[in-house]
């Protein structure tokens, strides 16, 4: 058995002083910006409706939709 | 000669191994005889029949404060529980410099809802270092502790102010490695971490701020040491979760070290959450991991008052704004009609994001001031109905005309579907936790998860034997936790002993108290079916006489890795 099992749904977690704009740029460098950040905050509503608006190093941050809502 | 034995009892040796008749004997506070004991001994107890299990292990608590003003964890010893883990949720009380005793403690009394008086009336801040707090706790000890050391202290303690703003530097990381080092030689059983958690001033806790590569360092240096990991991730989205489960399973391989989180609650709101987390447990427990969730026995009751801001107002910014109003400007606001129509329209759009299911319809009537027979234990809807009126205002016009006394009770708002939860408690991957004790002591009672486990699930549903429940409450946290000769009944282990009859073990109804220090309130339940609970040999409370005198108490020894 492997060490490591794939994850359920892919993510990475934020650098220190990460925005939207360099999150976009550094995980989806192939669309641009503005639509990266679209899609990004799509993947992530936990990170855009907190109470507090403020990206932190330990957040977790998916890079892509629900593996369900992917298949529908 | 030996000090103590206990005769004529149902011993349930807290491995799981069926229960059989028999004797203890103790002396110097360890067990040394089991099964049929023979010789002298100074003070002899008939079991009369009764469950001899070791002592319960609660490892979720925040009695941090109140072990500095009641050493014997009131009422989780009446409850059985002989040993607590306090400093869950990136949250102790040490180390932390003089300069920073303010802002800790109001972001310990807003994570863990405690009033302000009690909090500044019973703590003496004798200490800065994790040694020196205990050693200011250690003499007046009726319960043991194994502390954990919370990773927002680490980092206050090591970049000041800025552990609110940034990440740290690598001589930082260093830094807190050594000092969590010193933590854990003092003896500190583990760290404790958040991922969720937000200050009084709605900024992320310290821990938050740091970079996966310094907590990567820390459970480095709990791998050196063999220390656990608590942190509690966010348990109300199933995708979320598992991604937590995920890092703390990579840490678990890393740094062969121990993890857990809590809680791990279920909710109608997200009823397949449980089980897609547990089968992530699974797949990582097959690959190498240790991540152990914590499950309450309990279903989530919630009280709210309008005196303080409270959980139950999170997400209702206005209300939580009213409640932190000196006195004199929160009645007028509540007398205001403009403001009492915005409450009532911030009510109406309510949303509990954290799996928790709210109506502030459902709520009743809990706790008077001046008691109203009329009023007391009836539903806020039915009033409302009855008034023609929104609930907000029936809520505001209650507790104005008791002096904002009124306490309001929100009854299974999660949690609470019992068939589903006896088959997860019974999961062998699954630890009992997330019991809270000495938090949130005017919004609810969790005291007592320990004998509601055995009447709700043993007795109730028979979802597991009794043998099961005593391993889940004592052994299985012993290893976990590594506590040293814990957990069992094995001679050469500590003489932590409870005696109850397992036909009666129960919590009672939640009651108020005004045991706090400054004559503060708090809500309690005192226990049924517990007959005596011995602390390191010594007797800590029967049923008879209450709590005794002894201060047997210590802090639990952590197993070397």
């Amino acid at each position: 058995m492997s060490a490591t099992p794939a994850p359920a749904r892919r993510f990475v977690q934020p650098e220190s002083g990460d925005d939207w704009p360099r999150i976009a740029a550094r995980v989806l460098p192939d669309l641009p910006v503005e639509t990266a950040i679209e899609q990004l905050k799509s993947w992530n509503l936990h990170l855009v409706f907190r109470p507090i608006s403020v990206i932190t190093p330990s957040d977790i941050l998916f890079v892509e939709p629900p593996r369900a809502a992917a298949g529908a | 000669m030996l000090d103590l034995v206990i005769r004529n009892g149902l011993v349930c040796d807290g491995s799981g191994a069926p229960a059989y008749r028999g004797s203890v004997g103790i002396r110097d506070g360890r067990i040394v005889a089991m099964g049929e004991v023979d010789g002298l001994a100074r003070q002899i107890v008939d079991a009369g029949g009764l469950v001899i299990a070791p002592g319960f292990i609660d490892p979720h608590t925040h009695y941090d404060a109140q072990l500095v003003w009641d050493g014997q964890a009131q009422p989780s010893l009446e409850h059985g529980v002989t040993t607590v883990v306090p400093g869950n949720c990136s949250l102790s009380l040490a180390p932390l410099r003089a300069e920073h005793r303010e802002l800790l403690g109001a972001t310990f009394r807003k994570i863990e809802e405690m009033p302000k008086n009690a909090f500044d009336a019973g703590l003496s801040w004798e200490w800065e270092s994790f040694a020196d707090y205990l050693a200011a706790i250690r003499p007046g000890l009726g319960v043991n502790v194994a502390p954990l050391v919370g990773h927002s202290l680490l980092r206050l303690w090591v970049m000041g102010l800025e552990a609110r703003e940034r990440a740290a530097t690598d001589a930082e990381i260093a830094a807190m490695q050594a000092l969590l080092g010193e933590c854990l030689d003092a003896g500190a059983v583990g760290m404790s971490g958040s991922w969720v958690d937000i200050d009084h001033e709605n900024r992320p806790v310290p821990a938050r701020l740091a970079e996966p590569k310094e907590l990567d360092a820390l459970c480095a240096t709990l791998g050196e040491k063999g220390g656990i990991l608590q942190i509690v991730p966010e348990f109300w989205d199933a995708d979320l979760l598992c991604a937590r489960i995920d890092l703390l399973a990579d840490l678990s391989r890393r740094h062969g070290i121990r993890t857990t989180f809590s809680p791990l609650f279920d909710s109608n709101a997200a009823p397949e959450l449980v089980g897609i987390a547990l089968d992530r447990i699974r797949l990582q427990t097959a690959h190498g991991a240790t991540v152990v969730p914590q499950m309450q026995t309990r279903p989530i009751d919630l009280s709210f008052d309008l005196t303080a801001p409270m959980s139950t107002f999170a997400t209702l910014p206005g209300w939580w704004a009213m409640t932190l109003l000196p006195q004199a400007e929160k009645l007028v606001l509540l007398r205001d009609p403009d403001r009492r129509r915005a409450l009532a329209a911030e009510m109406d759009d309510f949303f509990m994001p954290i799996g928790l299911q709210i109506d502030f319809a459902d709520a009743y009537v809990k706790r008077m001031g001046t008691p109203d027979g009329a009023l007391m234990g009836r539903r806020i809807g039915d009033l409302a109905a009855e008034r023609g009126c929104h609930i907000a205002d029936v809520i505001i016009d209650i507790a104005l005309a008791d002096d904002l006394a009124t306490s309001f009770g929100l009854d299974a708002i999660g949690h609470d579907d019992a068939a589903k939860i006896a088959t997860m408690l019974a999961d062998p991957l699954v630890g009992i936790g997330a019991g809270d004790g000495g938090a949130h002591v005017t919004n609810f009672a969790t005291y007592g998860d320990t004998g509601y486990l055995f009447s709700r699930y043993v007795r109730g549903f028979g979802a597991m034997p009794l043998e099961t429940a005593v391993r889940k409450l004592t052994h299985d946290v012993a290893r976990l936790w590594g506590l040293d000769r814990r957990g069992l009944l094995r001679p050469g282990y500590a003489a932590d002993i409870v005696l109850f009859d397992p036909e009666r073990i129960d919590r009672g109804p939640e009651i108020p108290v005004e045991d706090l220090p400054a004559d503060g309130f708090r809500y309690i339940r005192r226990a049924s079916g517990i007959d005596r609970v011995f602390v390191n040999g010594a007797l800590a409370y029967s049923r008879d006489g209450g709590y005794a005198a002894a201060r047997a108490g210590t802090v639990a020894e952590r197993v070397a890795a």
